[in-house]
């Protein structure tokens, strides 16, 4: 990085602590601290919900899915708009007729307190193990962009979001968001520019859309997933057909990105996450009304998916850029320097050759197919030979990331992906000066514009619902706020600790955030039951909630089954598990 | 149970109506241009995406 991105940078980020801390004015009792006063518009609530679901690893990693995947994954996100509908008709008056700061106080009221702790905890424990990747992640791409090691980086953006979120309250949570979200929507709407004007030298947006298309990368709907059957596989018959070296076809619930998973599984998720995840569902309690909470919800329904194609778009325009201009080998600045290390050198020389034959085939099949006056379709053997290129490319990529990985202990090389990689490895390229430093900026914006809402969320969680309710129920707002700004601090120390030291340790933490992501569906499912099943008591709450949790992991560990409907699973055991205690136990007065 | 000093309940603060005259209009808006928006992905995916050979 040059000085002069170096100062941009550092600037803003000077900035938006500034900006964060001298909102303390506002948080002069826990309301204030943890809903803003009530006081906080609806449009900035509306960026700072899509800010904090932007985090940085949704940047780079998004741009990256893109580039290697295509569309496809905007499927997840068909549900959003539906979820956002809902949540205004059921959730949003049950709120803002409540004078509650968590959603979780509605569920004492409505079960007992023992569901309102069971549904804190499962937030508590889900949140601040899935932070340390939010931290660690972007820390990761982002030291390797400007140089730093990736304790450093975890450290400065662990501390620095911390310390304004500490004194700043919700309110500098949701400013900084704003502030963030611009900048991160700038930076990507420069890049697109960049990415147009150079591929204008060279094709029409018609011809754009016909090489993307042709390499499978607008997959944008996908109504006929790959796979019907609709009987999920056992674990125990995957294993068993691959030791006895049959191939099984995958199931319907295997496929990740579909039009019905992005609907149904996509809306459950959202519904959870928007809803009844206090990291999100703080923001519908910060706006002065229920009019405002509701717009702010809309507008994310209204921006999300337009939002998250245009991102996606930005990976297959990066793809078609480097398809013509030429691209690296290697996206990952360690796998760079490894590559000329005497270790690897002969490996990578190897793929090296091959790679950059099938590059230059690539880009000439690339021309000639863009030069067919009716479209790829109309000569379908240059067709075939253009996507055989693309999917050679693809396979020299993954064997020149294995040709500089040790073997573990059983001989076995694992893939390190560089999808995270791709924008960055593009923006350091590729960006003017000042520029560089913006982007640069902004994705460390998306980094602490996600902490920063999950930690007082946190401490949010653990004062209201736990400290206040059980151990100082009758302490003054002054030692609440106190208490609340130390109990920030608590979590911003532990969600660093944990990116710092677990961090390296990839495949633990990446297991943890897993098993967070079960809880959504039972989360949601406990909300539905209050909502829906009135006879629903003190006991079908807690019931309910611990059957769907453990549905979902009785599912995880028997069938083949893609995380998005783990959303629907718990949802729905929890609503007929609650429903069936609520016939046998007394009925509620 | 409510927070022990938290305000009073804000539903009914609203003064202001909602956008094009009530909620039901607002949410068939968000509703039909999110099948808008979806349909012409959809169209889109069916005019350019070839699927790549497994």
């Amino acid at each position: 990085m040059r000085t002069v991105d170096w100062v941009v940078f550092l600037l803003f980020i000077a900035y938006v602590v500034w900006d964060g801390m001298r909102r303390a004015s506002t948080s002069k009792d826990l309301e204030g601290y943890y809903a803003g006063g009530r006081q906080i518009p609806w449009w900035a609530a509306g960026l700072s919900i899509m800010a904090t679901q932007a985090s940085a690893i949704t940047v780079i990693g998004t741009t990256g899915q893109g580039h290697d995947g295509g569309v496809g994954f905007v499927q997840v996100y068909f549900g959003l708009p539906f979820a956002m509908i809902l949540l205004c008709i059921f959730l949003v008056p049950l709120y803002r007729s409540r004078a509650i700061l968590t959603p979780y106080e509605y569920l004492e009221e409505r079960f007992s307190p023992l569901t309102r702790a069971l549904a804190n905890l499962v937030f508590l424990a889900s949140r601040c193990l899935a932070l340390g990747v939010v931290i660690y992640a972007p820390s990761v791409a982002l030291s390797a962009m400007i140089g730093i090691e990736t304790t450093t980086a975890t450290f400065v953006i662990g501390t620095l979001t911390t310390i304004y979120t500490m004194v700043g309250g919700v309110a500098a949570v949701v400013w900084t968001d704003v502030k963030q979200m611009t900048v991160i929507i700038l930076g990507l709407l420069f890049v697109c520019w960049l990415l147009l004007s150079d591929l204008f030298t060279h094709f029409s947006f018609g011809q754009i859309l016909d090489l993307a298309g042709a390499a499978g990368k607008l997959n944008a709907v996908d109504v006929v997933p790959a796979a019907t059957e609709l009987v999920p596989r056992t674990h125990a018959a995957v294993e068993a057909a691959a030791e006895s070296g049959a191939a099984t076809q995958p199931s319907f619930w295997e496929n990740k990105y579909n039009l019905w998973s992005g609907v149904l599984g996509g809306l459950f998720l959202h519904l959870s996450y928007f809803g009844c995840d206090h990291s999100q569902a703080q923001r519908l309690l910060t706006s002065k009304d229920a009019r405002s909470s509701r717009l702010s919800l809309l507008l994310s329904a209204f921006a999300k998916v337009p939002m998250q194609v245009f991102v996606l778009f930005l990976g297959v325009l990066m793809w078609l850029s480097y398809s013509v201009n030429g691209q690296p080998l290697h996206f990952k600045s360690v796998h760079q320097e490894r590559a000329t290390s005497p270790e690897f050198a002969t490996a990578v020389a190897e793929v090296k050759q091959s790679f950059d034959l099938a590059i230059v085939e690539r880009r000439d099949l690339m021309l000639r197919l863009a030069a067919l006056p009716d479209g790829p379709t109309s000569n379908p053997e240059l067709l075939r030979d253009y996507q055989d290129a693309v999917a050679e490319v693809d396979a020299l990529r993954r064997d020149a990331r294995l040709a500089v990985i040790l073997p573990d202990s059983e001989g076995k090389k694992k893939d390190e992906t560089d999808r995270n990689d791709i924008f960055c490895r593009f923006i350091l390229d590729q960006l003017p000066p000042i520029v560089l430093g913006l982007v640069i900026a902004a994705i460390f914006a998306a980094a602490m514009s996600s902490i920063d809402s999950v930690l007082n969320a946190l401490s949010a969680a653990t004062i209201v619902d736990h400290y206040r309710r059980w151990i100082r129920p009758q302490c003054s707002e002054a030692h609440a706020l106190r208490a609340g700004r130390f109990v920030t601090l608590f979590w911003g120390l532990v969600a660093t600790l944990m990116a710092t030291f677990f961090g390296k340790g990839g495949s633990v933490i990446e297991l943890i955030n897993r098993v967070g992501s079960f809880f959504y569906g039972s989360l949601l499912g406990i909300f539905a039951l209050a909502l829906f099943v009135p006879r629903a008591g003190r006991l079908a709450g807690p019931a309910g909630l611990v059957a769907g949790m453990a549905a979902v992991l009785a599912v995880h560990f028997t069938v083949k089954v893609e995380f998005l409907w783990y959303n629907v699973i718990g949802c729905v055991a929890v609503l007929v598990v609650g429903g069936l205690v609520a016939l046998v136990e007394p009925r509620r007065r | 149970m409510a927070s022990a000093d938290a305000p009073t309940p804000d539903d009914d603060r609203t003064d202001q109506p909602p956008p094009l005259g009530s909620w039901a209009r607002m949410y068939l808006l968000v509703a039909v241009l999110a099948i808008g928006v979806m349909f012409a992905l959809w169209l889109i995916a069916a005019t350019y995406n070839i699927r790549m050979p497994d």
